[in-house]
């Protein structure tokens, strides 16, 4: 037998070479269907809730009736909002860091840094500064502009973070040739980068819109009600949104609520996922574009 | 001398040719930076100002944060001592007889922060070697895109899968426990982790040179040897990155842990029984009626400051150890 | 084809056989034929030199020696490689195998990010050499490639300290612990500087008393000082071979001829 041969290998060597790659397969397994039992677990429970009744219909203590009216028009009109304030203030901090700012000196380094610890702090913590700030001492109560202008401090990191990676990616070749003709840092940025970079920076600002949607712990503190039985219709009203809903129906013992949580996910992971999945895809269709 | 000059540049506006030079200033040969220029317009001003501006608001957050969650919480300090928030081991606030020791709600987020991490880091650190050392290509960008769906997952979804599903389950088999518990919560919080550990872990082993790869397997060694002893070894500081940032984020959840865990803050590490979580306090408060000046609401900032010092620490500990064992491992 | 009469050795009935050998080799990525039906001899205790312009395919082949190509994705492997009469190719053999009896030294000095103690036993560990024996042989290893002098008294210390000669010494320690019966080195002294070069050399016609060893490079002044065979590639092509000597005076090929004068590459 040659001494090259699989069979000189052990058993034992083998089986540890094969263990490491089960246990890899198996963790990721493991993954994919605690995602799976979760959507199962909603899918089976929500779907017998899901009606156009439901969807247009108001909250109630009969589950029978109830529906997510107001859930969903408060989760637009906060969304609206908060895009209004995150988009422009984002990128544009996010244009300020990479293309103005002095790369050497400590105050943007310290900006950087801070933006980088803005990103990992608990959703909780920024609820608090909007409660003590935007409800309390501004004065704009349990309105949509004091959530809207929360949850944009919330997701204004990842939006900063992915105009920054946006830029960075635009080539070299196009900034050259555009300052080489003699642009304003203005004129290159406008009609150069930021069309180069558009991709990118949408993917950033649909990543966090999407996670402001699921957010509710902020909403909680800043007021958003549980029981609203009307649309709003100015920013300053009060509000509810899709998460704070199901918040407010799981946390009720009867199961029937827990059914009309479903339903609520059902709808709320639509937007989600579909949100994020799509700025996945436009990621991975733009790195390809890249290579 | 001005004319000839004023053909090498382009300008927004055009330049008299006639202009006398007066003094050394306005002698410039047309290129300095001056009220003419094109970079010193009012609008390229006006946009330099406006980004700049916008900056600020990251900085004015976070100085924000610190003042007003340190405002409210000297509030509370004043009434309550500082000693008997740290040492305490009751947590009372919101009836009589009130206590203020915060241990109870530290030990609660504790638990559930190290049981998620058990659960997550090996299920995450695993997947991240496996996708590392032992898939490419598209297959390799599909699953890290589909472990990123699990993260973007609501936490509220998260916690109505712990209350209808995954505390009924464990019932079945372990009787005694309470409709409200640690286990569940921190199972829960556990997979909602695995993407962060994963994903950071993954682009550390990833970023393990080649030519490291190159010498093990020049000597003979088989994948799961050189994914164990090399590869591993030097992601370590990435790897233990991902581990804080993810413990991180397991002790900054709230709507899971407060759906699941329940509000009984105990010094209790039994992951049968009901305890509460820093952050399923605030939730608890701000459900009730809060009005400003009484002691529940000065006690949400307290609260809050301490679970923003934990979480801030962390993450700087983590960024920390990336930025300094980084380089040294390659 | 290289049937050159060997220098004497401790053993010539060794050396009739060749230590291995490629027959016909080719090796194709996607539809590029990188090297194209190669056949060469290698025999014990010898250096022989690979050299031709970049491109040429000299590395790919050297790496087909041990099965380093089967780590490209769409690569395919036609013809032999007969180690000792076996041939490594057979869909029998464990790869894992061959690479343990023929080492390899890579162009940039790559040690691990260990102990120097560690970056030397790592190898002999995961091939379940005998736990007791492997403190002498790592310093056995250090001492045949000239390092043990000057890292004896900081073994445990990290291998990243060491200067790039220094740490390219360490790499063939490292192959060498593994007892193989040869040695590819690609390229080995392209990263260093001239000093550190030289003491490479050196090291290496010191080490072909115990090996066989197959070395490529680009510089045909190191191959034409060091090596004992020469051969020539050119777009995946073997052009000549012979003892160096003869190969550098009088090049039978126009090509070889045409390279060796620097008329291109």
């Amino acid at each position: 037998m040659s001494s090259f041969h699989h069979q000189k290998t052990s058993l034992f060597e083998r089986f540890k070479a094969e263990s490491l790659r089960l246990a890899g397969v198996f963790s990721l397994l493991f993954a994919f269907i605690c995602l799976f039992m979760l959507l199962y677990q909603v899918g089976v429970q929500g779907w017998q809730y899901l009606s156009w009744q439901f969807l247009n219909g108001f909250p109630s203590r009969f589950p029978a009736q109830a529906g997510i009216k107001s859930a969903i028009y408060g989760t637009i009109w906060l969304m609206g909002f908060t895009a209004l304030f995150s988009i422009p203030v984002g990128i544009m901090t996010g244009i300020y860091l990479e293309e103005y700012a002095s790369q050497k000196s400590w105050v943007t380094k310290l900006i950087r840094v801070n933006i980088a610890n803005l990103a990992g702090i608990p959703s909780i913590v920024y609820g608090l500064l909007g409660l003590a700030f935007f409800v309390r001492q501004i004065h704009l109560g349990r309105s949509i502009l004091a959530g809207a202008l929360t949850m944009s401090l919330l997701i204004l990191p990842i939006v900063i973070l992915t105009t920054i990676e946006a830029l960075k990616a635009v080539q070299v070749s196009i900034r050259l040739a555009a300052y080489g003709v003699g642009a304003t840092r203005r004129q290159v940025i406008l009609y150069h980068l930021l069309p180069e970079a558009f991709p990118g920076i949408v993917t950033g600002i649909i990543l966090g819109l999407s996670r402001a949607i699921g957010e509710s712990a902020p909403l909680l503190l800043i007021g958003a009600l549980s029981f609203v039985a009307f649309v709003p219709e100015g920013p300053l009203d009060g509000f509810t949104v899709l998460a704070i809903q199901i918040f407010d129906w799981v946390m009720r013992p009867q199961p029937a609520f827990h059914s009309l949580a479903a339903a609520t996910i059902i709808v709320l992971l639509a937007f989600t996922l579909g949100m994020n999945s799509l700025a996945i895809w436009l990621r991975i269709k733009m790195n390809r574009g890249k290579q | 001398m001005q004319m000839a000059l004023g053909k090498t540049r382009r300008v927004e506006q055009p330049v008299s040719p006639m202009e006398p030079s007066k003094s050394r200033k306005s002698r410039n040969l047309g290129l300095r930076r001056s009220w003419r220029s094109p970079s010193s317009t009012p609008l390229e001003s006006f946009a330099t100002f406006l980004v700049w501006s916008c900056s600020l608001v990251s900085v004015a957050t976070t100085i924000g944060i610190i003042v007003f969650l340190t405002r409210e919480a000297v509030e509370f300090f004043q009434q309550i001592s500082i000693w008997e928030f740290i040492t305490g081991t009751q947590w009372s606030p919101l009836w009589e007889p009130k206590h203020f020791g915060i241990l109870p709600l530290l030990s609660g987020t504790l638990v559930v922060g190290v049981g998620a991490c058990l659960i997550a880091v090996p299920i995450g650190a695993l997947s991240a070697l496996f996708l590392s050392e032992y898939t490419a290509g598209s297959w390799r960008v599909g699953m890290k895109s589909l472990l990123e769906v699990l993260a973007g997952v609501p936490s509220v979804v998260y916690g109505f899968f712990a209350v209808t599903f995954i505390t009924p389950q464990l019932r079945t088999f372990i009787p005694d426990l309470e409709v409200f518990n640690a286990l569940s919560a921190a199972i829960v919080v556990g997979i909602m982790i695995i993407p962060t550990i994963a994903s950071v872990s993954q682009d550390a082993f990833q970023a393990v040179p080649r030519e490291l790869r190159e010498a093990a397997y020049g000597l003979g060694a088989r994948k799961y040897q050189v994914a164990c002893t090399v590869v591993f070894p030097s992601a370590l500081s990435g790897f233990i990155a991902s581990v804080i940032l993810g413990f991180s984020r397991a002790i900054g959840e709230t709507m899971a842990v407060s759906l699941a865990a329940g509000a009984t803050p105990n010094m209790s590490w039994n992951p049968v029984h009901s305890i509460q979580t820093m952050t399923a306090y605030i939730v608890q408060v701000s459900l009730g009626d809060i009005s400003a000046g009484t002691i529940e609401y000065s006690s949400l900032f307290a609260v809050g400051l301490t679970l923003f010092a934990m979480t801030l620490g962390a993450n700087v500990v983590a960024n920390f150890i990336v930025q300094k064992f980084q380089g040294s491992r390659v | 084809m290289a049937s050159v009469k060997p220098s004497s050795t401790t053993n010539p009935l060794e050396n009739i056989l060749p230590r291995i050998l490629t027959e016909k080799l080719s090796v194709r990525y996607g539809d590029k034929e990188a090297v194209s039906e190669v056949s060469l001899r290698f025999f014990s205790n010898q250096i022989f030199a690979l050299i031709g312009p970049s491109g040429c395919g000299k590395s790919t082949y050297l790496r087909a020696l041990n099965r380093m190509n089967d780590f490209i994705p769409q690569v395919a492997t036609t013809g032999k490689v007969l180690l000792d009469g076996e041939d490594i190719y057979d869909r029998r053999v464990d790869p894992v195998l061959v690479r343990r009896r023929v080492g390899m030294v890579f162009q940039k000095p790559n040690p691990f990010p260990k102990t120097i103690y560690e970056n030397v036993a790592w190898g002999p560990k995961r091939a379940d050499f005998q736990r007791s024996e492997i403190p002498d042989l790592v310093e056995e290893s250090l001492e045949r490639a000239a390092l043990w002098e000057e890292v004896k008294d900081r073994l445990h210390q990290s291998a990243m300290g060491l200067s790039g000669g220094q740490q390219q010494r360490l790499c063939i320690a490292r192959a060498i612990a593994m007892r193989p019966s040869v040695l590819l080195m690609d390229e080995p002294c392209s990263a260093l500087d001239p000093i550190a070069s030289g003491r490479i050399e050196e090291l290496i016609q010191e080490l072909k008393r115990e090996y066989t060893i197959i070395m490529v490079t680009h510089n045909m002044q190191q191959a034409a000082r060091t090596s004992d065979v020469t051969a020539f590639f050119l777009s995946g092509r073997l052009i000549e071979t012979g003892p160096t000597k003869e190969f550098f005076t009088f090049p039978k090929q126009v090509e070889t001829e045409n390279y060796l004068t620097g008329k291109f590459g």
